[in-house]
């Protein structure tokens, strides 16, 4: 029993590095502060978009062996699943280094020591995890570990909010009079892109390879999907109702991951900062896993090499030499003190670009009977995957021109 | 045992170009990187496939190419390796040869890593566990 | 030579008229004499269209629909030229017959 139940911890961990991860965490806790619970529909959307591209991403695997990049460079040809490969390298290397800011926060709330000196220590400890420490074993640990966030969930209980006027939030969908359009438009657009961040598909798929998933696992890679994701996206919006229920009213506006736990130490006192802590942290070393992960899956499979933690590493040399500068890279970026969450929202160009490029061979190869056979999509996945499509292109038309007009979500 | 006869009629860029190279075995070879074509009979035959950085540099072409081949050349790349048809057992979902042309197709690049760098630090071994 | 030097290599009918590049290439399994096989290029597909077919020229690339009506349409002015009417000697390759000649792709 026990055995079934860690088996979702990959759509977990995924979903977790895809929902509340540094960036997601504090642009939900802004998105919350500022137009309290009228963005909900965006992170509805984006769990919908997710589950159907990672179900599709995990039966590839599951069938086929194939992970999501490998089928780029097929699809694309070399010089798009390039184009593609450059936009999402950038995305994840900017994600790492978010992330290892994050932890580095975390760690100074928690102990009051400033955060510089803990980035090299927190980069070291990274890297250790992959060279070391095994995947299931990681998947657990974190995914399990950032579920503590769900103390958010808790809290908007204990902060008794009124009911009624947070659905009406919720169904109302439009801005609060008192805010712009075109900065409403954008932090739409940044919410929907970062649930569907192409190293969430690319962590999972590969992820998959690494368990060794075949056809008898495409309940279990389903399974990993509608538990994982749907939960991510809970969580989320728990963020956002508790910036809702606390700092909307107040007209707050969030800068800082300090901001963002108020609520919860409101709602149930230092037990709950604790608790809190712990999510935040086990959820953001967990997400620099994951795109740390990332970054050498997606160079590895572009270029045809061996990857992964399920070899000893003198065999999968130039995976983990990526990997390894990679980590390197983020450690000296965050260490000259540049806001690294800030980082991720420049990443939004980047996705204008990747988000297209990655999901569409999915969407192609989902439906190749040579690769899928009889597991080919049907007429759900195929509707849902093309009105997915529809959107991520208008997201990526617009995403640009919204973040120069408004500068970022100013 | 005949991969092709099957097949019949097929398109190089779809079904053979880019796809991943795999051993019997499992052992990860690489991407096609490139066919070698020969003249023949008025037309041309498939020769071989070609696998390592200099053959993709060459078909990305332009200054992309040109900086691959100086990364490539950076990591001790040398001529794209050579898999003649005959090594291949099948090419759907994946291109798969003969064990032991996989394990005889060098990637100078993994090799001169793992001597200088990764195959260094401690641990490296063993998989993670 | 190579199959790169082949794809993208631009292309002009008999009539002089630009139509596009080489965007994939045709060939044939043939077994030999010996029992083993021979991978024979038939002809080419040219078009004016960058986008790919993504496999939808093959029987079980199907769906969804109006994927496959966009890459028809995008391809619709695509055609396939037999390798006896090509003549790659040169930078451009020339076909030997005119565009109104060439066979239209019959799949995607």
């Amino acid at each position: 029993m026990s055995k079934k139940f860690l088996a979702v911890t990959l759509g977990i961990l995924t979903a977790v590095g895809g929902f509340v991860d540094i960036g997601d965490l504090v642009e939900s806790g802004v998105v919350g502060a500022r137009y309290g619970m009228a963005m909900v529909w965006v992170t509805v959307l984006g769990v919908l978009g997710i589950c159907v591209y990672a179900d599709m991403s995990g039966r590839i695997v599951a069938v086929s062996g194939r992970p999501v990049f490998d089928l780029i460079r097929e699809r694309l040809g070399p010089r798009m699943a390039l184009v593609n490969l450059a936009g999402s390298f950038l995305i994840t290397l900017l994600t790492v280094c978010a992330e290892i800011g994050g932890v580095a926060i975390v760690i100074e709330l928690a102990s009051g020591v400033d955060r510089l000196v803990w980035v090299l220590p927190i980069g070291v400890l990274i890297w250790l995890v992959v060279w070391r420490v095994g995947f299931e074993r990681m998947e657990t640990g974190f995914g399990l570990g950032g579920l503590a966030i769900g103390v958010f969930a808790v809290a908007v209980f204990f902060l008794h909010p009124d009911w009624s006027s947070l659905g009406a939030q919720v169904a109302g969908l439009a801005p609060p009079p008192d805010q712009a359009l075109p900065t409403y438009a954008y932090h739409a657009v940044a919410l929907f892109a970062s649930a569907m961040t192409p190293y969430e598909v690319f962590f999972f798929s590969s992820g998959g390879v690494e368990e060794g998933w075949t056809v008898k696992d495409l309940s279990v890679q389903r399974a990993n999907v509608l538990l994982g994701f749907p939960l991510g996206g809970l969580l989320a919006i728990a963020v956002m109702a508790c910036s809702a229920i606390v700092l909307f009213p107040a007209g707050v506006d969030v800068s800082q991951v300090s901001q963002i736990v108020l609520p919860v130490t409101l709602a149930l006192g230092t037990a709950g900062l604790v608790i809190v802590l712990i999510g935040i942290f086990a959820a953001t070393f967990g997400a620099a896993l994951e795109t740390g992960l990332s970054s050498g899956y997606m160079l590895a499979q572009y270029f045809g090499w061996d990857w992964g933690k399920r070899r000893a590493p003198r065999k999968a040399a130039r995976f983990h030499l990526t990997v390894g500068v990679g980590l390197l890279v983020a450690v000296l970026v965050v260490q000259t003190g540049l806001d690294p969450v800030g980082l991720t929202e420049i990443s939004l160009i980047f996705s204008a670009v990747a988000l297209p490029l990655t999901y569409l061979p999915v969407l192609i190869v989902a439906n190749d009977r040579e690769y899928l056979g009889k597991h080919a999509n049907g007429h759900f996945s195929n509707i849902v995957g093309v009105g997915m499509l529809v959107v991520i292109a208008i997201a990526a038309l617009v995403a640009i021109p919204l973040m120069i007009f408004t500068g970022a979500g100013q | 045992m005949n991969p092709w006869t099957d097949l019949g009629r097929i398109d190089l860029g779809d079904a053979l170009l880019d796809r991943q190279i795999i051993g019997e075995d499992g052992t990860v070879v690489g991407k096609v990187d490139d066919l070698e074509l020969r003249a023949e009979g008025g037309t041309y035959v498939v020769d071989a496939l070609l696998v390592g950085p200099e053959a993709l540099a060459d078909r990305l072409g332009g200054p992309i190419g040109r900086l691959l081949h100086h990364i490539g050349r950076g990591f001790r790349a040398q001529a794209p390796q050579r898999i003649p048809l005959n090594a291949i057992r099948r090419i759907e979902p994946t291109v798969v040869v003969t064990t032991a042309v996989a394990h005889a197709t060098d990637s100078p690049s993994e090799d001169w890593l793992r001597r200088r760098v990764i195959g260094r630090i401690p641990g490296a071994g063993r998989a993670s566990r | 030579m190579r199959a790169g030097e082949l794809i993208g290599r631009p292309v002009r009918d008999a009539t002089g008229r630009d139509l596009g590049a080489i965007r994939e290439i045709r060939a044939e399994a043939v077994p030999r004499a010996d029992g083993l096989p021979e991978l024979v290029l038939r002809g080419v597909i040219v078009g004016r269209t960058r986008v790919r077919l993504f496999g939808y020229q093959r029987h079980d690339q199907r769906g969804p629909v109006p994927l496959v009506a966009l890459i028809r349409w995008l391809h619709r002015h695509s055609r396939y030229v037999a390798w006896e009417d090509l003549d790659v000697s040169g930078r451009e390759v020339r076909v030997r017959r005119p565009f109104g000649e060439l066979a239209p792709l019959d799949q995607p």
